[in-house]
């Protein structure tokens, strides 16, 4: 089991005080390898709980493990470094640094960990259909291409696992297509997890494990073979 | 209009829209508070100089005139028998000293004389007196006293007050009577004084020539001193107008980045209907509101900030109202920000496509935008290096190297503009091996376009400093150019009220040098009066006075001591002084365009006739200063010569002082509203820095890099400013001397200088650490979604 989450709760609060939970006792599993999908209606909380799962918030109650490594009773220059060596993130909104080029971009998370020699993955560039473009400043490049971009950013320390928020929701079909079946390769040749929070049930095709987020639980409403991809 | 207002009321809710008014507000106040506030101070400092330059000449009633040479010898005759010492009163206040028909004709009187001859304080009222041929008129006859109906009590109280010598007379000449028009009333006094008394006196007159030249250069250094406040004026008044420029520069692409970062919502308003015209109308209005409360605020601050730099310069406040001109500057300042935002505006944020708004979201990192943003530091650099060219070839050709440096520095620019040597710094910094200087490399190149406001408002920021603080300073130093000029050397100082004491003085320590007399009547402006020195220590002072051309070695052999009147400035003319050496006791003929007159005479003689002990400090000057070699004495003190060059400074400081604070307090101002740009501008990047804590930087490494990227960005903007102000500092007041005339030496007041440039790394240090611990104490994912909504 590479990520648990038990009896996770997180609520926000309503500008006038009063509470709402967003997240509620929830307990999941993600497996190592796995591409799982997080679905659910807008405000349902299903970035919250991605974020929840990435450390980039707090349960108000209940734990977190990453490979049996509590992450909520981490400090932060411990979680900095899982983040930099064992997670990757990808965003809707890309979240790249437009001023900087391709090169520059993907290198950054290298830059921040702790390894001593910058390993640009020119192979995987190549793969994506980026090598030409390596220099180019990412604020020229198409929606498709930034998102891939970041893909690869996310993967330049081979994480454990990768959290894409909604990661399609600014593509066209076609590049939504390609950004799905990268991602799925990522979990078949890199042994990548991957936990995608999307609200287009299309984009699951390839997931093994398919959550719908309601009333801060999580449904289980599909479920893959890791090996053969046949639903159960 | 009936569909705009409601729009930029419901506009004012936003967390922007508020921020733009506010700073809006803030920086059109602070236009009009440093009009305000300048000419307020100016107004001040200049009226109060120009009492004080008054007040030592003796324009409230200390002069006489005639008619013509001869009658103004006859007056100073009589009225030297009558113990009125050099004359009595003729002011005409309608007369400007430029009106007066003859310097030659005008004896001076010093106002305690005056009023211990006439009982009177000297005031506004006059009496005109002048001669006429006493001995063929009015012997044994009747004579006329002649003044206004307003000023008769004075003629009244000389007479008064004079009953010994009651008899005498003194009349008003036709052409006075012209001149104040109407007829004069008549005082009758009877003349009965003998004929040979007058003839005695009037063969003393030929004895007493010497005062007519003290009277003489006197009014040439009024005059010349008028001159220098008038330049000095001017030359505050471009130094204002200096700093209205540069703040409007930094208050422009501080107002434009504001306003860019709300393209999102230019773009809604006209997805939603508002035409191109409306849009310009909510930004025309946004102004004019913004201008009305600016103006009150302004106008607030700037009168309070004024009078508080006359109160703490102890400079009178005789005028709430600010000069006219600077009102204007600061009219036409506010003129040109709304025009250059106005067509700003149009280019960017109305005329362009409208879907391009929308990729404008994020402020200056929008394709294309590089080119456009850098043009500040691109146009900013090439501007002030051709002006130090130009300038340069009106000047003079002795200054040279500045040219030579300043088309090198042009030369450098064409090769490659100021980003691009940026750039080129990144990219060494991002090929470093280490770490967190790639990383510092990178975030500065993302920021680029930022970093490039940064650096130039920064850049002018410092430009500005150097510049106005140093012409202030020149300013205010200019009045040590005498002191300088006479005193080049270190020398003790003893200071004395008697001529006596200084010589005993002299005996006790063996002192030799040169003694230097300061006019005691001339509290209030820097006057030096005579320096007696001997010949040598004459040459040594004047072969190296940059001033002096014409002096040649030769022509000062022959006399044991000479003896100077100096008067500002300092202009020798020598011409004629040959033929003054060949007596001991001669008086140089004076060109009265000289600027400087030369009595050779003994020391003797000119202590004898000139130094009065009442009226005059004495300064000893000796070489080689050691204060424990000269014990403080009963009757006596020593001081250093920096103690005097103090207390002149102190004098001629005078009006420039509350200007040195009032430029301090704008340029702090401006600093401020500044360093609080670079606060939002570094906190907008707050969504980078969370993507780096995404990636897994310690929170540490954030701060470090917020700080690094802090401090390099103003270490490139200072060595940049270094390197452009001291060469625009230099020519631009070489430039102002030569148009003003007036012969400034160039003072740099580094201690100044160096404490702003202390306080501003301090200050980015601390903006930095705090912007660090600020966004590194933020959740990454409330940064991410606070960037997702307007």
């Amino acid at each position: 089991m590479l990520l648990k989450l038990e009896k996770v709760s997180k609520s926000f609060y309503n500008p006038d005080g009063t509470p709402f939970t967003v997240i509620d006792n929830l307990d999941l599993e993600i497996e190592e390898g796995s591409f799982n999908a997080i679905t659910g209606v807008s405000g349902s909380g299903k970035s919250t709980l991605l974020y929840l799962m990435g450390a980039l918030l707090f349960p108000d109650s209940g734990d977190i493990y990453l490979d049996g490594v509590k992450l909520n009773s981490l400090n932060d220059s411990k979680l900095s470094h899982i983040r930099n060596e064992e997670m990757g993130f990808i965003f809707q909104n890309y979240n790249l640094i437009d001023g900087l080029s391709v090169y520059d971009n993907i290198i950054l998370p290298q830059l921040i960990g702790d390894s001593k020699k910058v390993d640009f993955p020119f192979e995987l560039c190549q793969r994506l259909g980026l090598e030409g473009k390596i220099n180019t400043k990412v604020g020229l490049l198409s929606g498709g291409e930034k998102q891939r971009v970041a893909i690869i950013r996310a993967m330049v320390n081979n994480p454990k696992i990768i959290f894409a928020d909604e990661p399609t929701g600014n593509l066209d079909k076609k590049n939504t297509q390609e950004v799905i079946e990268l991602l799925h390769l990522l979990t078949k040749e890199y042994k990548t997890s991957i936990v995608m929070v999307t609200h287009d049930l299309d984009s699951t095709q390839y997931c093994h494990k398919v959550y719908e987020l309601k009333d801060g639980k999580a449904i289980i409403k599909g479920e893959k073979s890791y090996d053969t991809g046949n639903s159960k | 209009m009936r569909k705009i207002l409601p729009i930029i009321f419901k506009m004012l809710k936003l967390k922007g829209e508020k921020k733009q008014y506010i700073s809006m507000i803030i920086a059109l106040a602070m236009i009009v508070a440093i009009a305000t506030a300048g000419g307020l101070i100016y107004k001040n400092a200049i009226l109060n100089n120009q009492i004080a330059l008054e007040k030592n000449y003796g324009k409230y009633g200390t002069y006489i005139f005639g008619e013509d040479h001869n009658s103004n010898l006859e007056i100073k005759a009589i009225l030297e028998e009558l113990k009125l010492n050099h004359g009595v009163l003729v002011y005409d206040p309608s007369l400007s000293w430029d009106e007066y028909p003859d310097e030659s004709q005008i004896f001076y009187v010093d106002e305690k004389t005056y009023e211990k001859v006439t009982g009177f304080k000297p005031s506004k009222g006059f009496i005109a007196l002048a001669g006429r041929d006493l001995q063929e008129d009015y012997e044994g006859k009747t004579v006329v006293l002649v003044g206004l109906e307003d000023n008769n009590f004075t003629i009244q109280g000389i007479i008064d007050t004079l009953p010994q010598i009651g008899k005498y007379m003194l009349l008003l000449p036709q052409a006075k009577e012209d001149i104040h028009g109407g007829l004069p009333q008549f005082f009758l006094v009877e003349l009965n004084n003998s004929i040979d008394q007058f003839n005695q006196l009037k063969r003393r007159l030929d004895e007493s020539i010497l005062n007519k030249y003290t009277m003489e250069s006197s009014i040439a250094a009024y005059r010349l001193q008028r001159k220098d406040l008038d330049n000095l004026e001017t030359i505050l008044f471009a130094v204002v107008i200096l700093i209205c420029l540069f703040s409007t520069v930094l208050l422009y692409i501080g107002i434009k980045q504001l306003l860019m970062e709300q393209s999102q919502l230019w773009f809604t308003l006209q997805t939603i209907g508002l035409s191109q015209r409306d849009v310009l109308l909510v930004m025309v209005l946004k102004f004019i509101f913004s201008l009305l409360l600016g103006i009150v605020a302004g106008g607030l601050l700037g009168g309070y900030l004024g009078i508080l730099a006359c109160r703490l310069t102890d400079t009178d406040i005789i005028s709430l109202t600010p000069d006219f001109r600077y009102l204007m500057v600061s009219g036409i300042t506010v003129a040109i920000l709304f025009l250059l935002l106005l067509r700003w505006f149009k280019k960017n944020l109305v005329k362009s496509e409208i879907i391009q708004l929308i990729h404008k979201e994020k402020g200056f990192t929008n394709r294309g935008k590089e080119k456009k943003t850098s043009k500040i530091m691109d146009f900013t650099i090439p501007i002030l290096l051709g002006l130090m060219v130009i300038s340069g070839f009106i000047i003079d050709e002795k200054r040279s190297y500045l040219f030579g440096l300043a088309i090198l520095l042009l030369l450098i620019w064409v090769v490659r503009s100021p980003n691009q040597y940026i750039g080129l710094f990144l990219k060494s910094l991002k090929a470093r091996k280490s770490k967190i200087l790639r990383l510092l490399g990178m975030a500065i190149e993302n920021h680029q376009d930022k970093t490039a406001f940064v650096i130039s408002a920064l850049f002018l920021s410092i430009v500005l400093f150097i510049s106005s603080v140093t012409m202030v300073s020149t300013l205010k130093n200019s009045g040590h150019r005498m002191v300088d000029n006479i005193i080049s050397y270190d020398y003790a100082v003893i200071t004395t009220e008697e001529d006596f004491i200084l010589e005993e003085a002299k005996d006790d320590f063996k002192l030799m040098g040169r003694q230097l007399v300061l006019d005691g009547v001339a509290n209030g402006s820097l006057n030096i009066k005579f320096v007696v020195t001997d010949m040598e220590d004459f040459k040594n002072i004047y072969k190296e006075a940059s001033h002096l051309e014409e002096i040649k070695g030769n022509q000062l052999i022959a006399s044991n001591f000479l003896m100077a009147i100096l008067d500002s400035p300092i202009e020798v003319k020598v011409e004629g002084i040959k033929e003054a050496f060949n007596t001991s006791l001669s008086i140089e003929s004076i060109d009265h365009n000289a600027q400087c007159v030369y009595l050779i005479r003994s020391v003797d003689d000119f202590k004898e006739e000139y130094l009065d002990g009442d009226k005059y400090t004495y300064y000893y000057l000796y070489e080689s200063l050691n204060e424990e070699d000269f014990p403080k004495g009963d009757d006596y003190e020593v001081i250093s010569i920096n103690q005097i060059k103090d207390q002149w400074s102190e004098i001629t400081s005078q009006g420039i002082l509350p200007f040195q604070y009032f430029v301090m307090t704008v340029l702090l101002l401006v600093s401020i509203v500044f360093i609080l740009h670079v606060r939002n501008m570094l906190l907008r990047d707050a969504d980078e820095f969370a993507l780096f804590t995404v990636m897994g930087m310690k929170k540490v490494g954030v701060k470090k890099l917020i700080l690094l990227e802090t401090v390099t960005t103003f270490a490139i903007a200072l060595t940049l400013a270094i390197i452009i102000a001291i060469p625009f500092t230099l020519v631009t007041i070489m430039l102002l001397s030569e148009l003003s005339n007036i012969k400034l030496s160039i003072s740099f007041d580094f201690k100044l200088i160096g404490l702003y440039i202390l306080g501003y790394i301090i200050l980015l240090s601390i903006l930095g650490t705090l912007i660090g611990q600020k966004i590194s104490s933020k959740n990454c994912v409330d940064i991410f979604k606070s960037r997702e909504v307007l």
